[in-house]
């Protein structure tokens, strides 16, 4: 008995195979991702994933660009968390340059980074609902992110691709009302969340849709590379900002929320609570901002010493790691980006095998890929 | 405007048209009266579709804090036309390897098979029925299945995989739900003891009552079905937009598309249309008597219209509120929802109707309560048989077709969310503990 | 890496020479401190909250130099690697704080299933597995770097491994399969073939697509091809043909 049920599909049912090409043109492909499914019945035997359609070669042209120039190419990555893209990059030329950025500038980047992070995870929710099928969500989440973005936009001036940091800190000081601004968005945004547990989080169908689809035990996830609440869903305890701090983390008070099960729900849970401790990370970093200058004294011209660095942050979709090699030229060696999303995009293949197409819709979003970032 | 003058002075009207005199009517019955009316609904249901289309948006965009359409006309109430005009003047695009004989007809076989379920559907009391036909309601069942073929034609014919996935999809649900559809009206039908649609508005005329309250599960498995059989959300995976990209019409445009989608909103209308009348009382409404005793029968007639239209327009808000509010259901789910669940919850509901009806039937006849007088050729509760059934309903068999389904189920993975339940009551719990709001 | 023991020329101008040492607040900061400062199993302790930040000052100013690149001595784990594996780790520094272990390629899978396994180490997470071309330094142009972390001890470990053009690299895929796709990667960027993938394709690029786009000798502006003759039938540039057309021919 149990040796039948561990055979293969195809061989009990004597039913023909079904290629389905799903992508790159396909509305919940998050973009143009191409999954090549092999079918029996609805049920997915097989898959395999085509990436690569929107690839920029960003690695080889920041072999050609001075460290500033590399910047931009970052917010183009993921673009739904430009922001934290950006964060990554300076930081990690920071620390090639031994540069000590100011307090407030840290600070300011933790606000705008958690924003960020809360815009990405909206946007993640908005999505991820939208493939399960519930519409409305998504147009709730996009009324919180128009928030974030009017922020952005206010400050920086682009509201997707919002090139906030420089190498150094920041380029300008916050406008006098960036504080009011975001501690309105922080008052709303709480019951906002709120809102959108109720209308998922006991829901039965979403339940049905979500719990158990798409478990990952956390070996496998270790080992499958897995980082962000892709990981965390899976109950394994590491956040690049409590494990390592980076900027001003370590000044802050919050937790890092974990699953139990690793399964889609678990994911869901974990997003909606990183989003309050988002809330409760602006609202330390604004309690507490410092004054002062938002620039340190940067050469003109970058021309980092000849070594090596890698920088890891936890951006909304992962660990974002940098790893530049300089020359001693002004520009890099070798600029090796660490896209959380590319690896994370691994495990679609262990998450869907045996489950429904309509599952695989819901893998790909509960693993919050951006193709910017997956394809670079 | 004429028609509604025709409508205020007819039968007369066509009476002195033809020039017949009663009891010879053949012409004026039916020929020409049928025809009028046949101009009528379809004018009327096809201006309601596509104004329904409009409403769809309007009442999704202020679910979803937003306006929705504005630009065409004022409140964008203009948007039907111009819609229907873009569809009308859009390339007809064939695939080239689609079986093109069948690739065209296939929208028409679902509209037409919709459409003409419209023509036993008591629109109001007296002449506004186009045809009472003594089987209307297996009518309506078996036409409205046809529909399905046309669903099953296009996705087989556009040769395109998710195309044919979408129509392997619908023709499957629409199997499964029309089954509990069926069974959900059977207990209706031991009330009113007839299966024609104007017979089962004037039971529930006579009993005073609509089938609703002596049938509570009934009508709630007829409003799942009916979600399911028109393939509306939750149920709409035969379209779903996010797995399918459309389903089974993926590679339709232009005005074959347009067809598809009057069929899905005259399907919808068609459904409501019979839980209204099955379950709802149909176009009787309490007064109606005494208006048509003092206002004259015209009146009556077109209010009996009004209240059947309102009622229906209830039932379609609802449609479009869980569209714009629930997940969909994945394929397995949707299967286990209509065989594990609903299927014997209407085994179940006919099963426990039938015992409380003969039990309340008069000794004579073998009941016990004797709830059931025998009045005017047909049977009618009393007033203590209504409450009797009343409560028998809601109170008994509900409860024990839960228990019951809950028995077949319990080893069903839908069913034991328990232990996922516990985890969110830990998140929760912490959340507590460190004082922060807890979602409701 | 040859280029990393270069001293630093003491004139180098760097920013902010004076400063207070950011690093030393951080737990990567110093070897010592990274070794010993986390518990196994308490990756993730909440930072101590702090009433006013805005005074924050790490508390040892500690004098900032230019890049140093140090032979590792005191790092338990480092001897252990150097001990078992003897002359095939050839180099063990830390720069930046950040360690470096570079090995022999024939030691180089066996060091990877120490550190997996060892119960100092336990690098259970392979957290990026990427490649560096160096066309100037002969028989061995291609560095193999991976970045390993382990989430008990909460350490991070740099593996560098020298190949020469065309050799195989040994493939970690049946240690950690997350490296599937940086491998397929790497591959795809740099043409380095890894012995033991399953399945090694390109990933990135089409799988006709001549040329490894990473490779220093690659130019950027490298826009019509083979693959783009195929498959796109036509120039992107058409103004100066004549250039494009000497170059690709030459390429050819």
């Amino acid at each position: 008995m149990q040796e039948e049920i561990t055979k293969p599909r195809e061989t009990l049912l004597d039913a023909e195979e079904m290629a389905l090409n799903m992508g790159p043109q396909h509305p919940s492909t998050h973009g143009v991702l191409r999954v090549l499914l092999k079918l029996d019945g609805e049920t997915v035997i097989d898959l395999d994933c085509d990436i690569g359609f929107l690839h920029r070669g960003v690695e080889k042209i920041a072999e050609q660009d001075t460290y500033a120039m590399i910047t931009p190419y970052w917010d183009r990555l993921d673009y739904v968390a430009a922001v934290s893209g950006d964060l990554c990059y300076v930081e990690g030329v920071e620390k090639l340059l031994q540069v000590e950025v100011p307090r407030r500038a840290e600070y300011l980047r933790v606000i705008l980074t958690e924003l960020q992070r809360i815009a990405s995870h909206l946007l993640w929710l908005g999505t991820h609902a939208i493939d399960i099928g519930a519409v409305t969500v998504l147009l709730y989440c996009f009324r919180e992110r128009e928030e974030i973005l009017k922020i952005f936009e206010d400050f920086i001036g682009a509201r997707l691709t919002a090139h906030a940091f420089r190498i150094g800190g920041l380029w300008w000081d916050v406008y006098p009302e960036f504080e009011t601004r975001v501690r309105d968005f922080l008052k709303i945004i709480p019951d906002r969340i709120t809102e959108y547990e109720t209308l998922l989080n006991t829901n039965r169908i979403w339940l049905s849709r979500t719990v158990g689809i798409g478990v990952l035990p956390a070996e496998e996830a270790i080992n499958l590379s897995l980082t962000g609440p892709v990981l965390r869903g899976s109950g394994v305890n590491y956040d690049v900002r409590k494990a390592q701090p980076y900027s001003a983390y370590a000044d802050f008070d919050f937790e890092v929320p974990l699953g139990e099960n690793g399964d889609t729900y678990d994911r869901y849970l974990i997003r909606m609570e990183e989003m309050r401790q988002s809330v409760r990370i602006i609202e330390q970093a604004l309690d507490g901002l410092p004054e002062g200058p938002v620039m340190a004294k940067v050469p003109k011209v970058i021309k980092p010493p000849v070594g090596e660095i890698y920088h890891s942050i936890e951006a909304p979709k992962g660990e974002l790691g940098v790893y530049l090699v300089s020359d001693g030229t002004g520009k890099p060696y070798r600029m090796r980006i660490r896209p959380p999303a590319y690896i994370n995009l691994q495990s679609l293949k262990r998450m869907a095998i045996g489950h429904l197409v309509a599952d695989v819709v819901a893998i790909i979003g509960t693993i919050d890929i951006v193709l910017g970032e997956v394809d670079r | 405007m004429p028609e509604i003058l025709a409508l205020l002075i007819a039968p007369d009207w066509v009476r002195s048209l033809t020039g017949e005199r009663p009891p010879n009517v053949f012409w004026a019955e039916y020929i020409v009266w049928p025809l009028i009316q046949i101009v009528i609904v379809l004018f009327v249901v096809l201006t309601v579709v596509a104004y329904l289309v409009y409403f769809e948006r309007k009442i999704s965009a202020f679910i979803q804090a937003r306006l929705g359409p504005m630009r065409v006309g004022p409140w964008g109430i203009l948007q039907p036309a111009a819609d229907g005009l873009k569809l009308l003047l859009k390339e007809d695009i064939i695939p080239i390897k689609a079986d093109k004989l069948v690739f065209s007809i296939a929208p028409i076989i679902s509209v037409v098979s919709t459409l003409v379920v419209l023509a036993v559907i008591p629109w109001g009391a007296a002449w506004a029925t186009i045809a009472n036909v003594n089987i209307g309601l297996l009518f309506v069942l078996a036409v409205s299945s046809v529909s399905v073929l046309g669903l099953v034609l296009a996705g087989w014919s556009s040769n395109s995989k998710y195309s044919l996935l979408g129509a392997l999809r619908s023709s499957a649900q629409m199997v499964s739900y029309e089954v509990g559809m069926g069974l959900s009206i059977i207990g209706a039908l031991i009330f009113a003891r007839t299966l024609s649609l104007s017979g089962i508005v004037e039971a529930q005329r006579a009993d005073g009552l609509p089938y609703f309250l002596f049938q509570p599960l009934g009508f709630l498995i007829y409003l799942i079905s009916a979600l399911g059989e028109t393939n509306r959300a939750p149920f709409d995976l035969p379209e779903a937009e996010s797995e399918l990209v459309a389903g089974y019409h993926t590679e339709y445009s232009g005005f074959r598309w347009a067809l598809f989608f009057m069929a899905e909103y005259t399907a919808m209308l068609v459904t409501s249309a019979v839980a209204v009348t099955v379950f709802l009382g149909g176009w009787y409404f309490p007064g109606l008597d005494w208006i048509k005793s003092n206002w004259g029968p015209n009146i009556y007639v077109l209010l009996s219209v009004a209240a059947f239209a309102g009622k229906i327009a209830v039932l379609i808000y609802a449609y479009m509120w869980f569209r714009w509010t629930w997940p969909r259901y994945r394929y397995d789910q949707l299967m286990e929802l209509g065989w594990k669940w609903l299927i014997p919850a209407g085994l179940a509901n006919v099963v426990l109707t039938g015992v409380w009806y003969v039990l309340a039937l008069p000794e004579a006849q073998g009941g016990v309560f004797g709830f059931v007088k025998q009045t005017a050729g047909r049977y009618v509760p009393t007033g203590y048989g209504k409450i009797y059934f009343i409560l028998t309903g809601f109170i008994i068999t509900i409860p024990l077709s839960w228990a019951l389904l809950a028995t077949i189920n319990r080893r069903s993975r839908d069913f034991n969310l328990h232990d996922q339940r516990q985890l969110q009551i830990k998140l929760r719990s912490e959340r507590i503990k460190r004082n922060e709001p807890v979602a409701e | 890496m040859a280029d990393d023991n270069k001293e630093l020329p003491a004139d180098k101008p760097i920013a902010e020479n004076e400063s207070d040492k950011k690093e030393e607040a951080k737990p990567d900061a110093t070897l010592a401190e990274r070794t010993e400062a986390k518990p196994e199993g308490e990756t993730a302790k909440p930072a101590p909250p702090k009433a006013a930040p805005t005074g924050h000052k790490p508390a040892p100013p500690a004098k900032k130099g230019p890049v140093v690149t140090v032979e590792i001595t005191d790092d338990p784990l480092i001897n252990k690697i150097k001990e078992k594996f003897g002359d095939a780790v050839t180099e063990a520094v830390a720069t930046f704080g950040q360690q470096i272990v570079r090995v022999k390629k024939n030691s180089y899978l066996d060091l990877c299933r120490f550190l997996q396994t060892d119960e100092d180490a336990l690098f259970d997470l392979c957290a990026d597995l990427t490649a560096i071309h160096w066309p100037e330094r002969k028989e061995e142009e291609f560095d193999v770097v991976v970045q390993l972390y382990s989430t008990q001890k909460n350490r991070r470990l740099r593996i560098k491994v020298a190949l020469a053009d065309g050799d195989a690299c040994p493939s970690l895929t049946a240690l950690w399969s997350g490296t599937d796709w940086m491998e397929r990667e790497a591959y795809d960027m740099f043409g380095i073939k890894f012995e033991g993938h399953k399945d090694l394709r390109r990933i990135l690029l089409p799988e006709d697509w001549p040329g490894h786009p990473l490779r220093k000798e690659y130019p950027v502006e490298y826009r019509d091809n083979e693959w783009t003759d195929k498959h796109l039938q036509y120039r992107e540039i058409d103004y100066d043909t004549s250039l494009i057309d000497v170059k690709y021919a030459e390429r050819r």
